[in-house]
């Protein structure tokens, strides 16, 4: 049971980290603090809702429209709040918590509040001797490690991602040596909208989604970034596959609605006790040339 | 009128002339008035209770809900299920919620900008899911019917004006004391943390203490204007106790109008309330939230073209007015 309940876990925790390395990426690259992130998990989610309505497209292949609308939508973003990037944190959260509020209303405005799902695809589920897998949440599981293997490529390979990872590390020091950080912010926004939309897409095929829960994926968001060291990116996986299991195992032991409490008071307790992380030591701190 | 307006007391007699302006609200006797009033003053309250700590320490808390639900359940548990008068019920529903501020803040107020407003955000949803989750305490999701019983004792009224009145009563008190505040020790202490927490520390200054004292106060009149709301909508449950979206909105009250001044909140609620009211009346039940974009649409615009709010930004120019006239006066 218990090798049941891990295996089930750790498979959400790698669309939590694909959730969380985008809110991870903005804070790295612009010191950014997105409030408004889980509301675009639940804008990808809606995005994937409509593709199948309007063309019957399952996520599986509407993934390239939800890829241009979280483009659409960090480039939205990035020219609201361009102008708190470098300034006050809490205006930033102020902007986007009304960012959040306005996301969260226009969609109820056009979808009404009441739960939208896509049926699901494969019925089924996998036998692994004595474990059973939901296909959908194995299938979810993978393209999600997909995401997130093309993701670090891109990042340690490219010379944008080398860039990026130069600003996450020292943005004055990456301006002084030439870098174009303004022309950067936009790149990592981008980026990791893009990946909260995919995330979304990818939860759509799982879970029904509501307008307002974003709230809930924003504080998964937060939670994973902050226990996996803020900005640093494998730490953010690391502690997604924590917290996808710690929420599983809570949800079995303690009963399905205790499985939050279990880890936003690990959170604060994070917060108060080790606010820089329990998985700083994996960063990838180094700038290769 | 100019030296009056001048003097030490004209913080009290803004604060004075606003409570008997609000208070001619009395006269109405249109429930469906009073009723827009009422919601006025109890955003008015929440938001200057919020003000209290977050204006002067520059601490964003997205998490009142959580001292306002604490207040509501406390009150609302003693007199239903123990008789205990609401009045008193109030008292306890604030000072419980004063204790939870007491802990949260030793525990939280280490951290700054949003890992504060993170952990508060984190708070209020344990606070919910624990208040769904003790159903046989709490009533579950279901939330709890206050029953009708119309008595002094019971601060359930026939009409809409006693409570009315009590709200002003309350406001005016929640105003008092952040005037009082503002030019106490305290509220210079808060203020220079707000500014530069090195230098207020360097100076002697003992940030955590002075921000938890803050929190403290701000969460009593946080649990007690909740009480006084339960007992007029004779309504609490769960979702709407523990509500991030009425932490928000204090918040944004508060900022809308001018946090950190003493009556920014005031002029965010007069200002903001009603048009919410209106909003929802207008809009209908077809456009439910919608009022929620155009709320935040204004604060996205008041962060980024006047980060001060109304009341700060209007008493920054006419203090440069006037600096202006007394340059040109020899």
């Amino acid at each position: 049971m218990l090798l049941q309940l891990i295996v089930s876990g750790v498979l959400l925790g790698g669309i939590y980290a694909l959730l969380s390395l985008g809110l991870s990426l903005i804070f790295g690259v612009s010191k950014f603090v997105n409030f408004a992130h889980g509301d675009f998990v639940m804008s990808g989610m809606y995005m994937a809702f409509v593709c199948y309505i309007l063309f019957s497209l399952t996520p599986y292949f509407s993934w390239p429209l939800v890829l241009l609308g979280g483009v659409v939508l960090g480039l939205l973003l990035f020219w609201v709040a361009r102008s708190t990037i470098e300034k006050s944190g809490l205006n930033q959260i102020l902007v986007t918590l009304g960012i959040s509020m306005v996301l969260q209303n226009t969609v109820m405005l056009f979808f009404k509040s009441d739960y939208k799902s896509i049926p699901a695809t494969f019925g089924s589920s996998i036998k692994a001797g004595s474990v059973f897998i939901s296909t959908e949440m194995l299938i979810a599981f993978i393209i999600a490690v997909g995401i997130t293997v093309v993701f670090f490529c891109l990042i340690k390979y490219t010379d944008t991602g080398r860039a990026l990872r130069a600003v996450s590390d020292d943005r004055e020091a990456s301006r002084l040596m030439g870098l174009p950080v303004n022309k950067l912010d936009p790149i990592a926004f981008c980026l990791g909208i893009t990946l909260a939309c995919l995330a979304g897409a990818l939860l759509m095929t799982l879970y029904p989604t509501t307008p307002t829960s974003g709230s809930g994926y924003n504080l998964v968001a937060w939670v994973t970034v902050v226990l996996g060291g803020l900005g640093y990116l494998q730490g953010a996986l690391v502690s997604a596959v924590l917290i996808g299991v710690c929420e599983i195992l809570s949800g079995f032991y303690l009963g399905a609605d205790l499985r939050q409490v279990v880890y936003y008071s690990l959170f604060i307790l994070v917060l108060v006790f080790r606010p820089q992380g329990l998985f700083t030591g994996l960063s990838m701190k180094k700038v290769k040339k | 009128m100019s030296t009056l307006f001048a003097s030490k007391y004209r913080d009290y007699l803004i604060c004075a002339a606003a409570v008997l302006i609000l208070l001619t609200g009395l006269i109405s006797d249109n429930k469906y008035t009073l009723d827009i009033l009422i919601t006025m003053v109890y955003f008015c309250t929440l938001a200057s209770a919020w003000n209290i700590m977050c204006g002067f320490t520059g601490q964003l808390s997205l998490g009142h809900g959580a001292f306002l639900g604490l207040g509501q359940y406390t009150s609302t548990l003693l007199f239903t299920r123990l008789g205990i008068s609401p009045w008193l019920g109030m008292m306890a529903g604030g000072l419980t919620a004063m204790l939870l501020a007491l802990l949260v803040g030793l525990l939280a107020l280490r951290l700054k900008g949003p890992f504060f407003a993170l952990a508060t955000i984190a708070l209020t949803a344990i606070m919910e899911i624990l208040a769904v989750k003790f159903d046989n305490l709490t009533g579950g999701s279901v939330g709890i019917t206050i029953p009708y019983r119309p008595s002094l004792e019971n601060m359930i009224f026939q009409g809409y004006h006693p409570t009315y009145f009590l709200f002003v009563c309350l406001l005016a008190v929640v105003l008092i004391v952040t005037i009082v505040i503002n030019k106490s020790r305290l509220g210079s202490n808060l203020v220079a943390i707000r500014e530069n927490e090195l230098t207020a520390a360097s100076l002697g200054i003992n940030v955590f203490r002075n921000q938890v004292y803050a929190l403290m106060i701000s969460a009593f009149f946080t649990g007690v204007v909740g009480t006084l709301y339960a007992q007029h909508v004779l309504f609490i449950d769960p979702a709407g106790s523990f509500s991030v979206v009425v932490s928000e909105k204090a918040a944004l009250i508060s900022i809308i109008g001018g946090a950190g001044t003493v009556f920014g909140p005031l002029i965010g609620g007069i200002l903001l309330a009603p048009t919410e009211i209106f909003l929802r009346t207008w809009l209908g039940s077809t456009y439910q939230g919608a009022y929620l974009i155009i709320y935040g649409v204004l604060l996205i615009f008041v962060i980024l073209v006047i980060p001060n709010g109304i009341a700060g930004t209007l008493g920054a120019y006419i203090k440069k007015t006037a600096s202006k006239v007394k340059l040109q006066e020899p």
